[in-house]
Formats: C-alpha cells, sequence, structure tokens
C-alpha cells in the first residue's frame, strides 16, 4: 500500500469511527432488538425473574401485524399523509402565487412576516399554543364558530378522534406551508423565465392559461420534490400528536404507536417497537423510491 | 390606456388587500394570539370572549413576573389542597394574597402529598385560582 494512501486511511479513521458509532450503530442495533424479545425486565439490564433475553426470529413482526391498533394506525397515517400533503401543497402553491404576484405591494415584508414565526417558534410551544386555540371552552377557534352561528354541537378538537384528526391537519399546514413549501415553490417561480411568460401574454393566454401551461410545468418538480419531502414527514408525524394528545392518537400514528409500545403502557416491548420502526423505514424507502420513479426525479442528476 | 392603468391600479389594490388578509389570518394563530395572551391579565384567560385587540386591562404582569419574579412577597409553589388559610386574605385578578395567617393543610412535596399545618405567612404569599375557582396556593421554594 502506498504511503499516501496509509495515511489517508489514518486521517478519515476518526470520521469513520463516529460515523460507525453514531448513525450506523444505532440502526443495527434497533434491528437486532427487532428480533430479540427485548422488554422491561431483561432488557438492558436481565432481572432475576424476567424472562431472559432471546432470538425470537419473526415474532415482533407477526404479533406487529396481527395487532388491530398496528393495523389502525398504519392505514390512519397513510389517510393523514393524504389529507396534510394536499393541503399543505395546495396551500404553498396558492401563497407563493400571491406573494409573488407582481400586483402586491411590499410582498417581501409579508413573504418574511409568514416564513420568520412558524420557523423561529419551537415547535413545544407553537403546539402548545394551538391546542390552548382549538380548547372546546376556552379556545378561540370555537369562540368563532359560535359567533358565526349556525353551529349546534361545538366541535371538541381535543378529545373527538374525528375533530382532532382535522386540528392536526390544521396545525401541520401552519407548521410546515411556510419554511418548506412556500420556500421551495417561491424559488422555482423566481426561476420562470420572464420571456417565457410575456410570451404567453402576447399569444393571448389569460393569467390561468399562463399558470397551466407555462408556469406549472417548469415549477413541477420542484414541486414534486417537496411534496415527496413532505409527505415522508407526514408519514414521520410525532412530536404535534404526542404533544397534543398522546392517548387519542396512539392508534392513529405508527411512530406514536411504535414509541408507545416502546416506553407507555405496564410492560414496555422494546422488541416490537424496534420491529414497528423497521416495518415504518421499509415502507417509506419503498414509497420514495417509486414516487421518484414516477415523477422521473433523478433524471438530469446524472452526469 | 387610462382605462388599462386604473385596471392595473385596482388589480394591485385588491391583492394586496388579499395579501394583507391572508397574513393575518394565517399569522393570527398563533403568533398574534400568543402576544393578545401575553398582556391579558391571568385571571381574565378562562373566557368564552374572544378579544382580537389587547384587552381594556391589559397589563405587563406576565413579562415583569417573567423577567423579574414575584415581587409582591413570597410565594408557594406546590398545589395546596384541602386546606384552611387563617388570617388576612384577598382576591385580586384572581390571585389569592394572603399578607398576614397561616395555612393549614395537604400540598404536593415530591412524589406523595405531605402534610404542611402551621406554616406562618409573614410579609405576603400569593396563589392562583383553577378553574374550579378553588384556591390553589403556590410556593416558590
Amino acid at each position: 500500500m502506498k504511503k499516501t494512501t496509509t495515511i489517508a486511511l489514518f486521517l478519515i479513521l476518526p470520521g469513520m469511527a463516529a460515523f460507525l458509532f453514531f448513525n450506523l450503530w444505532p440502526i443495527v442495533y434497533s434491528i437486532y432488538l427487532a428480533f430479540t424479545n427485548a422488554q422491561l425486565g431483561n432488557f438492558p439490564v436481565q432481572a432475576p425473574q424476567a424472562p431472559k433475553l432471546t432470538f425470537v426470529g419473526l415474532e415482533n413482526f407477526r404479533w406487529i401485524l396481527s395487532d388491530s391498533k398496528f393495523r389502525s394506525a398504519f392505514l390512519w397515517t397513510w389517510v393523514f399523509v393524504v389529507t396534510s400533503v394536499t393541503l399543505k401543497v395546495l396551500a404553498g402553491i396558492f401563497l407563493s402565487l400571491l406573494y409573488n404576484s407582481r400586483y402586491v405591494k411590499g410582498k417581501m415584508i409579508y413573504r418574511s412576516l409568514l416564513i420568520i414565526p412558524p420557523w423561529a417558534l419551537p415547535l413545544l410551544f407553537s403546539v402548545t399554543v394551538w391546542r390552548f386555540m382549538f380548547d372546546p371552552i376556552f379556545g378561540p377557534v370555537n369562540h368563532v364558530l359560535k359567533s358565526l352561528g349556525g353551529v349546534h354541537t361545538l366541535p371538541n378538537w381535543i378529545n373527538d378522534p374525528t375533530w382532532a384528526f382535522v386540528a392536526l391537519n390544521i396545525i401541520e399546514v401552519w407548521l410546515a406551508y411556510p419554511p418548506f413549501m412556500i420556500t421551495v415553490i417561491t424559488a422555482a417561480l423566481q426561476s420562470v423565465p420572464d420571456t417565457l411568460v410575456e410570451a404567453a401574454i402576447i399569444d393571448g393566454a389569460n393569467y390561468w392559461q399562463r399558470i397551466r401551461h407555462v408556469v406549472l410545468p417548469i415549477v413541477g418538480k420542484p414541486i414534486a420534490f417537496a411534496t415527496i419531502l413532505t409527505s415522508a414527514a407526514s408519514f414521520q408525524y410525532f412530536m404535534v400528536p404526542y404533544i397534543y394528545n398522546a392517548g387519542l392518537f396512539e392508534d392513529k400514528f405508527i411512530l406514536l404507536y411504535g414509541f408507545r409500545k416502546a416506553f407507555g403502557g405496564a410492560t414496555p416491548h422494546y422488541g416490537r417497537a424496534a420491529a414497528v420502526m423497521i416495518i415504518a423505514t421499509l415502507v417509506l424507502a419503498v414509497y420514495m423510491y417509486v414516487n421518484v420513479k414516477i415523477t422521473r426525479l433523478q433524471e438530469g442528476a446524472k452526469g | 390606456m387610462m382605462g388599462v392603468r386604473k385596471r392595473e391600479a385596482l388589480r394591485s389594490l385588491v391583492l394586496t388587500a388579499l395579501a394583507i388578509f391572508v397574513m393575518f389570518i394565517i399569522l393570527f394563530p398563533p403568533v398574534y394570539y400568543i402576544f393578545i395572551v401575553s398582556v391579558t391579565p391571568g385571571s381574565t384567560l378562562a373566557t368564552t370572549k374572544l378579544e382580537l385587540i389587547p384587552p381594556h386591562n391589559a397589563s405587563l404582569d406576565s413579562y415583569r413576573e417573567v423577567l423579574f419574579g414575584f415581587t409582591g412577597g413570597s410565594e408557594i409553589s406546590e398545589n395546596f389542597t384541602g386546606g384552611t388559610i387563617e388570617g388576612t386574605a384577598q382576591i385580586q385578578n384572581g390571585k389569592l394574597y394572603v399578607t398576614n395567617g397561616k395555612l393549614i393543610g395537604k400540598v404536593k412535596y415530591g412524589l406523595h402529598g405531605a402534610e404542611v399545618r402551621g406554616t406562618s405567612v409573614k410579609g405576603g404569599v400569593r396563589g392562583r385560582l383553577g378553574h374550579d375557582r378553588e384556591p390553589k396556593v403556590q410556593r416558590k421554594s
């Protein structure tokens, strides 16, 4: 081996060690746990009365797939992905078009005001405030509904599964549209050449025709990219339902279900929780791969 | 030419107004609401009225308390439940002020409740009223 190669290997050794320890080791260890009966009592320390930590093969996966709560969580997670991503993309496109319009005076100020707060406010703080806003008795959301009239029974946004799910969608759209969707879509809109739009105007295209046939085909790929990433984030939704009402959403979000399996209940079962995480990761990986293929995002990326 | 300019100006006015309106709709929850709540006295937070502008009795008490702490005497921070208060006490803005007296009852202390008997109050302590309007006195250690 050349001397320079030896020195290079020696120099990258600390980086490699850090990568293996902090990135690879937790993944490998989680996979190992998914095939064991790790639970409170035998993991991480073996208690005398507890069953021994043993390899159980696919038992955890079998148990998880036969659990009705897991199936419910899996289904509702996808429902949430569909609803929240649709809302986020539509809100993102609408707001980006509005705050990118040449007719809007002071659009840069509005854009900054819209983007900074949801980005700057800590998630815990935002969700807590939203929870207070959706309070069925004292929350301003129900005050507004009450004052609008025509609503006989005010929705219980905190404890009713359907209304709480709607509330989560609203919170998610609020949290995600500015930092991510507006930034990506606005950047894409600003890359649309003025000459193309002007040519369309000369050809007699109206506003909607210009949007449909000139702007959207150009910004399509960035929107597809943002949609795939944001749907992955929606699939991994955990923090907001956990803060909002963890008990209610235990069988509605797959990661929350996995977390409660590991750290909630009388007997935390780490092996089953790890199995949930592996299933979630595999499903998400397949979903993202299929989407990247469908939208042909990788085209042009290869040199 | 004038017609086109007029139409452009009108379009600009309408879209700018829409942009401001949408911005308000988006920023009201929770950014503006946080501000309103921060200047609303604690006792009037649990209300069924929606305040869009800072209330008439707006105060900076919350900011003062966060920045400088409670300055009206000592503050009890454990939940004081099912006890009696002897001495001089009064309720102001939903807060219970005991200026000179004795607290007798149970307080939450650590993992298990503890009995507190005959805690003397000198110089004043302050408690809060919960939703149930029962006084919950808290002591800050």
